[in-house]
């Protein structure tokens, strides 16, 4: 077990030692939320800005997150760069750090990434300090110019976000994972461990889980599963998985003692 | 005078801090961003802001989100 208590990865000046990233949405009750971090061994947490409820105003995520955790705000609702830079900015003036989550929307249906307004966004906000995570279409030339303007990492989709349908955009996840020097997180879609550890042996750096856990039965219980499968995927990936054929090779040799080898 | 908050109009009849108003409505002034008509307002700024008439306010504050 020695390579897990060294395999640590970068991301802007933070060294993590999680590859597990929550999401704070979807939980029926938000008491669970400090549970579930917990038993995720998470050390990077997603979260939103919305108007203020006034008929509950005191309500407010950051109550339930532990202090010490890397808060990522994401800039969902935005439906263009501009939008994602204004929530950007009121994200880090309310004294969450440097860290965003860019993700710009227009399409309802299935909420795919506009990689255009990503990559104009993640531009403008990496000149203004920001560490920028982008959550993206899994495209190669995007990819390369998220990198190009400094993104620092690259989140590309799985599935549709909240769909639980695994990922669905393996072969081009993994042609970001051969090609983009920078961590590639797989976010949206992962809705079962198993998943969670296909991406790690993959080869990607992290993974972002939010809907899987939150609308488990037991979210706390299924938190643990998720870190373990990220562990588990993680030291697969570091092993070096076998080579693939399509015929058997036998594990021991079929020469023996009941007839002459063929 | 008519302010403009999250959207909507609200009549306000005395001249009002924007901390106190804030106070007012009970909202833990360190869990709330404010945007004072397009502009981020940084909290040590609340105090000496006074609400005036056709000011846009948007008061938002960090909820559960991910994927």
């Amino acid at each position: 077990m020695e390579k897990v208590a060294t395999d640590i990865f970068k991301i802007g000046d933070k060294e993590l030692s999680s590859r597990l990233f929550i999401g704070t949405g979807k939980y029926a009750s938000k008491e669970i939320v400090p549970k579930v971090l917990e038993a995720s061994s998470s050390q990077v947490i997603t979260l939103a800005i919305r108007r203020i409820d006034w008929k509950n105003p005191q309500e407010n995520m950051l109550n339930y997150i532990p202090k010490g955790m890397t808060l990522l705000p994401n800039t969902s609702g935005a439906r263009n760069a501009e939008e994602a830079v204004r929530i950007a900015r009121l994200a880090r003036a309310a004294g969450c750090g440097d860290w965003i989550k860019i993700e710009v929307i227009q399409d309802q249906r299935y909420l795919l990434p506009d990689n255009y307004e990503t990559l104009t966004a993640t531009e403008i906000l990496v000149k203004e300090g920001f560490i920028v995570l982008p959550y993206m279409s899994p495209d190669l030339g995007t990819a390369r110019r998220l990198k190009d303007v400094g993104a620092a990492a690259v989140m590309p989709l799985g599935s549709p976000i909240g769909s639980n349908r695994g990922i669905q955009t393996k072969e081009l996840v993994r042609i970001l994972i051969e090609e983009i020097d920078l961590p590639i997180i797989v976010d949206a879609g992962i809705g079962r461990p198993s998943e969670a550890a296909e991406a790690l042996e993959m080869g990607a750096a992290a993974v972002l889980v939010n809907t899987a856990i939150a609308t488990a039965n037991n979210p706390v219980t299924m938190a643990s599963a998720f870190r373990l499968a990220v562990e588990s995927g993680r030291l697969a990936f570091l092993a070096g998985p076998g080579s693939r054929q399509q015929a058997a090779e036998a594990s021991s040799p079929l020469t023996g003692f009941l007839r002459e080898a063929e | 005078m008519l302010v403009q908050i999250n959207g909507k109009p609200l009549e306000l009849s005395n001249e009002v801090s924007l901390l106190a108003w804030i106070e007012e409505q009970k909202i833990p002034p360190g869990t709330a961003i404010i945007e004072y008509n397009g502009e981020i307002l940084p909290q040590d700024r609340w105090k000496a802001t006074f609400l005036k008439d056709g000011d846009q306010l948007e008061v938002l504050k960090f909820v559960g989100g991910g994927r």
